[in-house]
């Protein structure tokens, strides 16, 4: 055979599809002829850096996450398109003439409608809530109609008013906000999803299609509730709005836009009291009623004490500039501006810049104003505490209310409020301050959860700030399990917590009962790629968890592990335990010892796509299973360099009966039949141990004169007995001292035999 | 596949999951584009759902699909009218392919060359850049890379050592910054 020949069959030699006698001619060749040699080698060289460089190239490009949604979508519409085929086929002519006519006309107007269907119920929706948008023009009522209409959309929709804030940052307008409620209501879709939807952007009508709501029943099911809203509001004959008080102006909670209340207005308190504007005021949020006459507010609003619990703060920080009333206080949130109210702060000649103070006050969406500043003392010093309407003190109460009972006073109520109608529950042994109340700034307490985001946690009685050094945990079935901060705001409101806090940070936070599900016994069904998982449980056949960025793992043999890593650690056949919710795997651990592994040597005898056979064991080759050249590391083979002829160590687990490989490890040629029998084992070099060190991914052990390994649940350990008996061992097997026979990759020891 | 020719939609996903990503890939490395890749997946997808029930299950999956992501890339590309760069436009603009490989050992390429590798694959033509993907990327034989673009397997060969040689040429000249 010339050289010529031979460099033409390069490619067919590696990839094994040269006939068996040109197979073996092209090696003798190879073995006699220099020239030829080298060329073949820097020829693989360059191959295999094509390779690599293309997995490299594919490893940052992946498909969009939509792209699944889009696919389907036109797979059901084409499914639809089959089934009713035979009934359109006679129209498709007309309809294509009809089509070329329109398209010309009408394409343009659809846009984020899509379609003209979509477009006519876009119309529809549209048209109610401009009608019900109508009434919000004249200012004091307008203002209130709208307050009253937003208040009841955030109610359906489920939302906080910080969710509500958020999305008017998206872009999304308060009628976009109320027609989403009216669609969540009416489909049983996440108001997420439907938000998602509209900042994507799609019109209405298409949103509401998509979501299961027909052209013909878009009128009933959407757009008639929020007519009838504007009708409720228009005929009410008294209105409710939550707001803040200034000076005879208000603002509502859910509505930016400040309202102003004619001068000639006296407001007065439930009983029928009269109040002045200042007085309200002192009340910071108030729930103020309006009598309605002839659709417009009356002069004489009743006065409430105000719900707003989501808005109560308080927080530590130095001023650093005092004005007229008002002083800039850096807080850990930022600068502050902290209103002082005259009269009602009594630290007013003592405050300087520069000066430690608390903060306590009300945050109305994305506007805050701190009304009671104290020296940050005032624990030390019963007699400097500031005397607010909120403390307890002389003038907490409206002078003109005559209730003593306290009952009128404004909620939520401070962290130092008066002990007696504070429901939370102290349980450590914590500070307290001079009125004997707990003190929550550094204390641990039992409370209920109001709201939760990853930088703040607002409980019934107040909030606080969460940091890199708070641990969350949730307790679930006698065991604690830590959450990441980022999946916090899963938590369901009214949680029962118990809250540990230092200086107003929370320290650590364990939940007791959450909204969250957890699956037992999972078990890896025969896949797990990246960041999914496939398992199946006693009850679902079959279920993708998505294993998402925020998912924290641990108790994984009681070593914490990334997220990232979790996959070095799972493999087909283990049984979980995931904390779940709504498809997304939030922690998930081992709930039994993983499974030892096995292992396979030999010559691959036959080879497809989806496994392979050595010692004529069929061995399943998964989307997981990893391919490695021996001594060239993690991942340097792809699983085409592996073929039939090749040696190769398959390290498997049995899923169902059946054989699935995790490894395979394609050993290199001329290694005389490497772990082809107990004989070669031997063969493996013999390191003794030095030291055992348990760390985050596995064992590391440290050889006398040998390389530093980690042994994870992947190493396969024997004991030899008498020379030739074999059974499997574990890592408690390993002793200091210990001489043992060693094959290792990439500082992984991919197995260790231990002969006594 | 016959779960999916039946109009399983489960199955339709279960299939996307495993080769959703993989076809992507294989599209944007062959345009360069990942607007057009994300169309062209949907593409391939599509015709997986309609035409399942032709796919042989005595036969292997990859192949098939193979065929199935060759044949919407040449639809498209003939779709195109601008034609993209190919070598012979590109040698006017200082790339000139080696006219012949001498020998490879001269060109020992280094760890650090995936730069001018990179470089290299964008300059092969649409048809060299198909098959170095098909072979080195998914793996396939040249008898299974012939079937899927209906050429034969000489065809495929002289593409594959003719981007093979320009590959190996352009990298190394990128690399000693000629």
């Amino acid at each position: 055979m010339d050289c010529k020949k031979i460099r033409e069959e390069f490619i067919e030699y590696l990839e094994g599809s040269l006939p068996k006698g040109r197979h073996e001619a092209f090696e003798k060749h190879l073995a006699d002829c220099r020239e030829c040699k080298k060329e073949f080698e820097s020829f693989k060289t360059l191959t295999e850096k094509i390779t690599k460089h293309l997995e490299s190239q594919a490893s940052s490009l992946n498909p969009p996450a939509m792209l699944w949604g889009k696919i389907l979508k036109e797979a059901q519409s084409s499914k639809k398109h089959r089934k009713f085929s035979f009934l359109l086929k006679p129209a498709i002519g007309i309809a294509a003439c009809l089509a070329i006519l329109l398209a010309g006309v009408f394409t343009p107007v659809f846009g984020a409608e899509g379609n003209l269907i979509n477009y006519i119920s876009s119309n529809i929706i549209n048209s109610a809530a401009n009608d019900l948008e109508s009434i919000y023009q004249d200012e004091q009522s307008g203002g209130i109609y709208k307050a009253v209409a937003i208040d009841k959309a955030i109610q359906d929709a489920g939302l906080t008013d910080e969710q509500y804030w958020d999305l008017r940052d998206k872009g999304l307008t308060d009628k976009d906000i109320l027609i989403a409620a009216y669609i969540k209501n009416n489909t049983n879709t996440e108001f997420d999803n439907i938000v998602g939807l509209r900042l994507a952007p799609w019109g209405w009508g298409r949103i509401a299609n998509h979501l299961g709501v027909s052209v013909f029943s878009v009128d009933p099911a959407i757009a008639f509730p929020i007519i009838e809203r504007k009708r409720m509001i228009l005929d009410a004959s008294e209105l409710e709005i939550n707001a803040e008080v200034l000076d005879h102006t208000i603002v509502p909670m859910n509505f930016g836009g400040p309202i102003p209340v004619p001068e000639d207005t006296s407001p007065m308190d439930e009983s029928g009291n009269p109040m002045s504007w200042e007085e309200v005021k002192m009340m910071g949020c108030a729930r103020m009623r309006f009598e309605m006459k002839h659709g417009a507010p009356g002069p004489r609003p009743i006065i409430m004490p105000g719900h707003c619990p989501n808005e109560y703060f308080e927080t530590t920080g130095n001023i650093a500039d005092i004005g007229e009333g008002i002083a800039t206080v850096q807080t850990p949130q930022g600068p502050m501006q902290v209103r002082f109210i005259e009269g009602e702060t009594a630290m007013m000649g003592e405050i300087g810049e520069g000066m430690p103070i608390r903060v306590k006050g009300l945050r109305f969406g994305p506007r805050v104003i701190a009304r009671f500043v104290a020296p940050m003392d005032e624990n030390k010093n019963g007699q400097s505490q500031p005397k607010s309407p909120k403390d307890g003190g002389s003038n907490t109460q409206a002078p003109s209310s005559g209730n003593k009972t306290g009952e009128n006073k404004p909620t939520p109520k401070s962290p130092a409020n008066s002990g007696t109608k504070d429901t939370s529950k102290k349980t450590g042994t914590g500070n307290k301050n001079q009125s004997g109340t707990p003190d929550y700034l550094n204390s641990t307490f039992e409370t209920t959860l109001k709201n939760i985001s990853e930088t703040k946690i607002t409980t019934d009685v107040g909030q606080f700030l969460i940091n890199q050094n708070t641990l969350v945990t949730v307790k679930f079935d006698g065991n604690e399990f830590a959450l990441h901060p980022k999946i916090l705001s899963r938590i369901a409101k009214n949680t029962k917590l118990t809250v540990s806090t230092k200086n107003g940070v929370s320290t650590a936070i364990l939940i007791t009962n959450t909204g969250f599900s957890i699956k037992k016994l999972w078990m890896i069904k025969d896949d797990f790629r990246n960041m999914r998982l496939l398992c199946v449980d006693e009850t679902l056949a079959e279920k993708i968890v998505q294993l998402i960025p925020e998912t924290l793992a641990s108790d994984f043999d009681g070593i914490q592990i990334p997220s990232q890593e979790i996959f070095q650690e799972i493999r087909p056949g283990n049984t979980l335990l995931v904390l779940e919710y709504k498809n997304q795997a939030l922690h998930i651990a081992h709930a039994d010892k993983p499974q030892p592994p096995e292992e396979i040597r030999g010559e691959i005898s036959e080879k497809t796509g989806s496994f392979i056979v050595i010692n004529g064991k069929q061995i399943n080759i998964i989307s997981s299973t990893e391919c490695e050249c021996a001594g060239k590391g993690k991942g340097s083979c792809s699983r085409n360099e592996i073929n039939v002829g090749d040696k190769a160590v398959a390290i498997v687990f049995k899923i169902n009966g059946k054989i699935v490989a995790t490894k395979v490890v394609k050993m290199p040629k001329g290694m005389g039949g490497m772990g082809m029998g107990q004989g070669d084992i031997k063969k493996l070099p013999k390191f003794q141990i030095e030291s055992l060190t348990r760390t985050q991914n596995g064992i590391q052990i440290t050889f006398k004169d040998g390389p530093v390994l980690l042994v994870t649940p992947k190493t396969a350990i024997k004991i030899i007995k008498n020379g030739t008996e074999e059974r499997p061992g574990s890592p408690e097997d390993l002793k200091t001292g210990m001489m043992v026979g060693v094959e290792f990759s990439n500082r992984q020891a991919i197995q260790i035999i231990i002969e006594p | 596949m016959k779960r999916i020719a039946k109009g399983d939609e489960d199955a339709f996903r279960c299939l996307y999951d495993e080769f959703g990503a993989y076809v992507f890939k294989i599209v944007a490395m062959q345009l360069h584009d990942n607007g057009k890749a994300e169309e062209l997946t949907q593409d391939v997808f599509l015709k997986i759902w309609r035409f399942a029930s032709k796919y042989d299950p005595s036969r292997p999956f990859k192949p098939w699909l193979s065929r199935v992501i060759s044949n919407e890339i040449i639809s498209y590309r003939r779709a195109q009218e601008e034609r993209t760069e190919s070598i012979e436009e590109l040698a006017e603009t200082g790339y000139t392919p080696a006219e012949e490989m001498d020998s490879y050992r001269d060109r020992q390429l280094s760890d650090d060359i995936s730069y001018e590798l990179q470089n290299a694959v964008r300059i092969l033509t649409d048809n060299q850049r198909q098959v170095v993907v098909m072979k080195y990327y998914e793996g396939l034989k040249i008898r299974e890379i012939a079937d899927s673009l209906g050429i034969g397997e000489s065809a495929v060969k002289a593409r594959l050592y003719t981007a093979l040689e320009t590959l190996s040429t352009t990298a190394q000249r990128g690399k000693n910054g000629l």
